[in-house]
């Protein structure tokens, strides 16, 4: 009787061990696998909310880009083939309203750029121009000034003045050289801009 | 020895077992292993369903997340197009405000030089222009020197006019002095 119980007892050790282990090998290894899943889970979602709220400010972006892009088109005038015929239009306006004479304008060749890689590629084609003026001071100034503000593109790089007429008691009559540039802007300069206003949406 | 089924008596372990099996304990014994196996069975069950909601969900992100990491490259690749709309917006208005800037800076220079003090050559330098002129007297090209601590001096000499008091002057104004 007393051997028959201390083999129930044995048989019921051994039952409660492999309960444990069966439960070691099956439940154990899986809730591990199910802790890491959602812990990958759990960063992509955090990664993904990220950048969804990234996106979320991608509208006021893209307001930005389109007011930018219209400020460069205000602010690079006329474009094509009409661009001398605009800088004489507005010479010719500018010095009959300051009283200054134009003596010469001699447009240069083309300025020619370094080829660029595709992303540093400039999309501003200057051309020199050299301008001779000849006229009061205050009227060579207000000429200078107004001159890039017309509706052709135009900088201005240097200007010599130097006196051509002393002009007894009042003010000299003067001689300005100026070198300047007119800029032609790509008509692709907003190359891109679409596949990426697209995959963004 | 053979043993026969329909004669002798059952080994002695089957009687064994048989007595075994008759008690308490052992009927206790099994319904516990019964019990186990079931439970452990369900809980198996579970956590293999378990597993499987976790793979789904994990998919998910993962598919969100692409979607998500695809319209982030996008809108960089615009962020980065919009800097380089915004270098040549400022390029541009530098450009359109050059003449206004230049005569500006003509018209400070000009202001800036005292009485009996004439110029009659200005050109536009690097650093700033360079001015040549008379003056009457050297004091007066003095005067413009202690008006602007900037302006350099590079050379002053006699003119070869009829009037000795007249002298040339040659300049040099940097920009900032005249900003």
């Amino acid at each position: 009787m007393k051997r028959q119980t201390a083999n129930v007892r044995i048989a019921w050790g051994l039952c409660i061990g492999a309960v444990l282990i069966a439960y070691c090998a099956v439940v154990i290894p899986e809730r591990r696998e199910i802790g890491r899943l959602q812990e990958r889970a759990r960063s992509l979602y955090d990664t993904a909310n990220r950048n969804e709220r990234i996106l979320a400010h991608a509208g006021v972006a893209e307001a930005e880009r389109r007011s930018i892009a219209e400020e460069i088109v205000r602010l690079a005038g006329v474009q094509g083939t009409s661009i001398q015929s605009h800088i004489l239009a507005t010479l010719d306006q500018e010095a009959r309203r300051f009283h200054v004479r134009v003596i010469a304008l001699n447009p240069g060749a083309p300025v020619t750029i370094p080829a660029r890689t595709r992303d540093t590629h400039d999309p501003l084609h200057p051309q020199d121009l050299a301008i001779e003026l000849e006229g009061k001071f205050g009227g060579l100034v207000q000429t200078l000034a107004d001159l890039t503000r017309g509706e052709a593109l135009i900088g201005v790089r240097s200007i010599t003045l130097n006196v051509v007429d002393s002009g007894g008691e009042g003010s000299p009559d003067l001689r300005a050289s100026v070198t300047a540039r007119a800029y032609m802007l790509d008509a692709d300069w907003k190359e891109g801009e679409s596949d990426a206003s697209r995959a963004a949406r | 020895m053979r043993f026969n089924y329909l004669r002798d008596a059952p080994p002695e372990v089957i009687e064994r077992l048989r007595a075994l099996c008759a008690t308490t304990q052992v009927r206790g014994l099994l319904s516990f292993l019964a019990t186990a196996a079931g439970v452990l069975v369900c809980a198996g069950s579970l956590e293999a369903m378990h597993l499987r909601a976790a793979r789904v969900a994990l998919a998910d992100a993962q598919v969100r997340l692409d979607r998500s990491s695809i319209a982030v490259a996008a809108l960089d690749a615009q962020a980065r197009r919009l800097r380089a709309w915004m270098v040549l917006d400022r390029r541009l208005r530098d450009i359109r405000t050059s003449g206004a800037g230049a005569a500006m800076r003509l018209t400070l220079l000009a202001d800036r030089l005292p009485a009996r003090m004439w110029l009659t050559s200005m050109a536009t330098a690097s650093d700033g222009y360079e001015l040549d002129g008379r003056a009457l007297g050297l004091a007066q090209v003095g005067r413009a020197l202690d008006a602007d601590p900037a302006i350099q001096l590079e050379t002053v000499h006699a003119s070869r006019g009829q009037d000795t008091r007249i002298v040339d002057f040659q300049m040099h104004v940097p920009v900032p002095c005249c900003r």
